[in-house]
């Protein structure tokens, strides 16, 4: 429930890639073969401990659709972290990081942390981009790089928890303001004694006037 | 001028040293094996070296007053370091540690004194011997059997050169030439490397120089000779004459100078001698001699040049042994030679001799010479006694600060040796009642685990009622924020349509902007107006999102408005409401439910702004889907509205139940506080819609008027 950091991420890539089901296996650990179309951005939440603090990891999981594009792009903005991800199995999904990543390096702050993901590992037999070419774009363009299967949760949790890191070392190191919301990092409620003196009330009358 | 000539000789030492043995080798002509190399270097350049010394004489001959200071603070800073010598050997009986930490370069220094000088003594014995009385051998067996080397180098130097200066004060008494004392006193302070030469050339003048024994004529004579031997040096020391001038008419008031320098000077002497005395005796020293030569190189180390220590030699030792033998004796046996060695002791080690030990004895000394004679040696003694002054002064100063130092190492080591990390100080130095006990310890330790466990409750219990923290679980807020931006995000884009548009356009398109806000604004109102009626609720959300024409199936937000009415309706159902839960859950129940549609609802606003913008859906005007959404958004809060009744009628009827109105009464002001939250969270996602719907208005008559 109560957490130290909130980091906000958002997943990009190509329509049916992958996204939504790397973000159910990570927050519900399922997967479902047939996803509905993701309609604008749907989120999901999940905690992790790094360092021996909870972290909640918020997920913006965008629609792939190009019509969604002009969309998404204005809920870039605010991220900390990014999935990039490609399909291995359709090489023009990698074909189009190139744009992806100026999307998202356009659109968001220049300290947000871009993991590059290559989905669907499981069908190896059916591989269009080799490892080593996805492995030379994140070098290229300065990303981390990991190839996953939502199918099979291999490198799910890696690839979140990872990114997720890198997060935490950029906030050690002094290179994200944790007290800049556009950084896309929240420090958690949990300390604030607000909480134990209202279980309810106040506070959510502020919430709802802070979201005119 | 003393000071100069210190510095002179002190700048010349090494150089002074090698010519002086050359020197003293030639005249003896006596090989050794040990001094070839030596002999050979001076040999080599011997008189580039009596040159040189020359123009540093004339250089120093030049300098006045001003240059007087600076030479003071070099023969200060020379002093100091031949009082470390001496203190490190005082301090390695004393405290062996600490003084070799301090002043870990002192013994090496000591050490390389004491090698050479023990060459050269050796040496210069050997020339005294030669040339001078058998009195002299006897000093050279005294000083060779001394158990002190150093100690009694460093007196000799210092006394040497004030026998020196002395003689040439009557020197220049004698002869009455302004310039001849000054030349006189510099070649003599110079370095006794030029005595020697001097002596080496002129028989007489050495004569005259070592052989002072006693004999006022003696001067006379050495005055004549003088000339001849400082023929070079005359030349040079014309520079001075000025300052020679003052000497000569100023001695009264030096006197007078020299009395209170000499009081001051004794005094510190006293305090160095009885430290000194302490050291020594704990040294095995007893003899008061040894503690005043020890005590008298520190300070009249004027002239460190090493030849100096080597011709003053017999002279000290002479002059220090015969004065105090005779003055423990008897004073009245004082013969002129004592007298006179008296004399030329006088400035600084009879001084501190005479001051720890017996006034008279200098006094009477004192008297015996001629009062011009005393004239001219207070003028030199008065300057030994201001570098002694200074010297004893910067001493004091320095060794104070060695001490502390010294004792603050001492101490630290101490505490850290046996207490690392200095706990036990610190514990020592810390209030001793603060410490707590053991079953303080427990017991506060355990307040605090139970404080914390009950906080943790609390902050959980807080959270499963907290409308906030829900509506986040539930991604409302994410919902919210995702349409906060996309709001902002028209907004900039109807902002920069607008102004970007044509008069005409802009006029066709206005009316249907005003429209919209209308319809958005007028929501409020109706809003307000609103009753708590029953509805239809999931009816009326199906059709008015159908009127939005997005294709957007409002599943969720029926299927948790269900939900709850449910819930609602199974709390009811029960006779014994009590047995399904109590208040407390029956609060959590009803927040948790109007986070649950709270959040659906803004999502399904969310979503809706985002269909809006991406569909080009002509068949329905924006103002009629604005409408739609006012509808949608009444629904919505009406529905919040009656929820919350609901849940407070439920809290009531418990209460009524276990008698508890004053536990529920709290709890159904909370959930209507949430309601009226919810409220607000739905009426701003509605209102974000504005700029989405006028958005999408402008784009789609943008795109009719293509």
């Amino acid at each position: 429930m109560s957490y130290a950091y909130l980091f906000k991420y958002i997943i990009i890539g190509d329509t049916g890639v992958g996204k939504s089901c790397l973000l159910l296996q990570f927050t519900d650990k399922r997967f479902q073969p047939v996803h509905d179309l993701t309609i604008g951005v749907e989120f999901g939440a999940r905690m992790i401990t790094i360092d021996g603090k909870q972290i909640k990891l918020q997920i913006w999981d965008t629609a792939g659709q190009e019509s969604f594009r002009s969309i998404t792009r204005s809920y870039y903005r605010g991220a900390a972290g990014a999935l990039l991800v490609y399909d291995i199995t359709r090489r023009d999904t990698f074909n189009h990081l190139t744009t992806w990543l100026e999307d998202a390096r356009q659109h968001s702050n220049s300290n947000m942390v871009i993991m590059l993901i290559g989905n669907k590992s499981d069908l190896e037999a059916r591989r269009e981009v080799k490892k080593e070419e996805g492995e030379a774009f994140a070098r290229e363009h300065g990303l981390i790089f990991m190839e996953t299967s939502a199918k099979t949760a291999a490198n799910v949790e890696e690839a979140f928890i990872n990114t997720a890191k890198e997060i935490y070392q950029k906030i050690q190191d002094g290179v994200f303001d944790i007290n800049n919301e556009a950084n896309g990092i929240k420090i958690g409620p949990q300390h604030s004694p607000a909480n134990q003196n209202m279980p309810s009330g106040g506070g959510g009358g502020n919430q709802g006037g802070n979201c005119c | 001028m003393s000071d100069d000539e210190a510095f002179a000789s002190a700048e010349e030492g090494e150089e002074e040293a090698k010519g002086s043995k050359e020197k003293s080798t030639v005249v003896e002509e006596q090989s050794k094996s040990g001094q070839a190399a030596p002999a050979e270097k001076g040999g080599a350049k011997p008189k580039g070296k009596q040159q040189q010394r020359k123009k540093k004489g004339k250089a120093q001959g030049k300098a006045t007053a001003e240059e007087k200071g600076k030479a003071s603070q070099k023969t200060s800073r020379e002093k100091s370091s031949v009082k470390a010598d001496t203190s490190t050997v005082q301090a390695k009986e004393f405290q062996p540690t600490p003084a070799a930490s301090v002043e870990s370069q002192a013994p090496v220094s000591q050490s390389s004194e004491l090698v050479q000088p023990s060459t050269k003594d050796s040496i210069k014995a050997d020339s005294v011997s030669d040339k001078q009385d058998s009195k002299h051998e006897d000093v050279k067996d005294i000083s060779t059997t001394e158990g002190l080397p150093d100690t009694k180098y460093e007196t000799p130097r210092g006394q040497k050169q004030e026998v020196l200066t002395d003689q040439d004060a009557d020197k220049s008494v004698e002869s009455k030439s302004e310039t001849q004392p000054d030349k006189d006193s510099e070649i003599s302070a110079k370095s006794a490397g030029d005595v020697r030469q001097s002596l080496s050339k002129n028989t007489t003048g050495e004569d005259a120089r070592l052989g002072n024994s006693g004999e006022q004529s003696i001067p006379r004579d050495a005055d004549g000779a003088s000339p001849n031997s400082g023929e070079e040096k005359l030349a040079e020391d014309g520079a001075k004459d000025e300052g020679s001038w003052n000497w000569g008419w100023g001695s009264s008031i030096l006197n007078a100078a020299t009395n209170s320098l000499e009081t001051f000077s004794s005094q510190v002497g006293e305090g160095l001698t009885t430290i000194i005395d302490s050291v020594e005796s704990s040294l095995g020293v007893p003899s008061p001699e040894d503690v005043a030569k020890a005590d008298s190189p520190t300070e009249l180390d004027t002239v460190p040049g090493e030849e100096d220590t080597v011709t003053a030699q017999p002279h000290e030792k002479e002059a220090s042994e015969e004065a105090l033998a005779a003055k423990r004796a008897a004073e009245t046996q004082k013969g002129e030679e004592d007298k006179e060695a008296e004399q030329t002791a006088t400035p600084a080690a009879q001084e501190e001799e005479d001051a720890a030990k017996a006034e008279g004895s200098w006094l009477s000394g004192w008297g015996m010479s001629s009062i011009s004679n005393m004239g001219k040696s207070l003028v030199n003694k008065s300057q030994n006694l201001m570098n002694t002054g200074f010297e004893k002064a910067e001493n004091l100063a320095a060794g104070g600060l060695d001490i502390l130092e010294t004792i603050g190492k001492k101490t630290y080591t101490t505490l850290t040796e046996h207490d690392p990390g200095l706990r036990r100080a610190r514990e020592f130095l810390h209030l001793r009642d603060e410490k707590p006990s053991l079953s303080s310890m427990l017991r506060e330790a355990q307040e605090q685990a139970d404080v914390q466990a009950k906080r943790d409750e609390e902050s959980e219990e807080a959270l499963k009622v907290n409308f906030t923290a829900l509506f986040e679980d539930n991604q409302g807020l994410a919902h919210l924020e995702a349409l906060e931006m996309l709001s902002n995000r028209s907004e900039r884009k109807v902002q920069s349509l607008l102004s970007a548009m044509e008069e005409d356009m802009l006029e066709n398109i206005r009316p249907q902007l005003v429209e919209i806000k209308d319809t958005f604004q007028q929501a409020f109102e109706k809003e307000e107006a609103g009753e708590e009626s029953e509805h239809d609720f999931s009816k009326l959300v199906t059709e008015n999102l159908s009127e939005l024409h997005l294709g957007t199936a409002p599943d969720k937000l029926n299927k948790v408005q269900e939900n709850v009415r449910q819930w609602i309706a199974d709390f009811y159902s029960h006779e014994d409401h009590s047995e399904i839960s109590d208040a407390k859950e029956v609060q959590q129940r009803a927040i948790q439910s109007l986070a649950d549609v709270t959040s659906k609802a803004v999502e399904q606003f969310h979503k809706a702004g985002e269909l809006v913008l991406m569909q080009k859906d002509e068949e329905k005007s924006y103002t009629h889907r604005a409408q739609s959404l006012a509808k949608l958004s009444s629904v919505l809060v009406t529905e919040v509205d009656i929820l919350a009744s609901k849940f407070s009628q439920c809290l009531n009827k418990i209460g009524e139940e276990k008698k508890t109105t004053e536990e529920v009464n709290p709890m159904v002001t909370s959930v209507y506080l949430e309601a009226s939250n919810a409220s607000g969270y739905i009426q701003d996602a509605f209102q974000l819609l504005l700029p989405v719907l006028q958005h999408a208005a402008i784009q789609s008559a943008l795109a009719l008027s293509l």
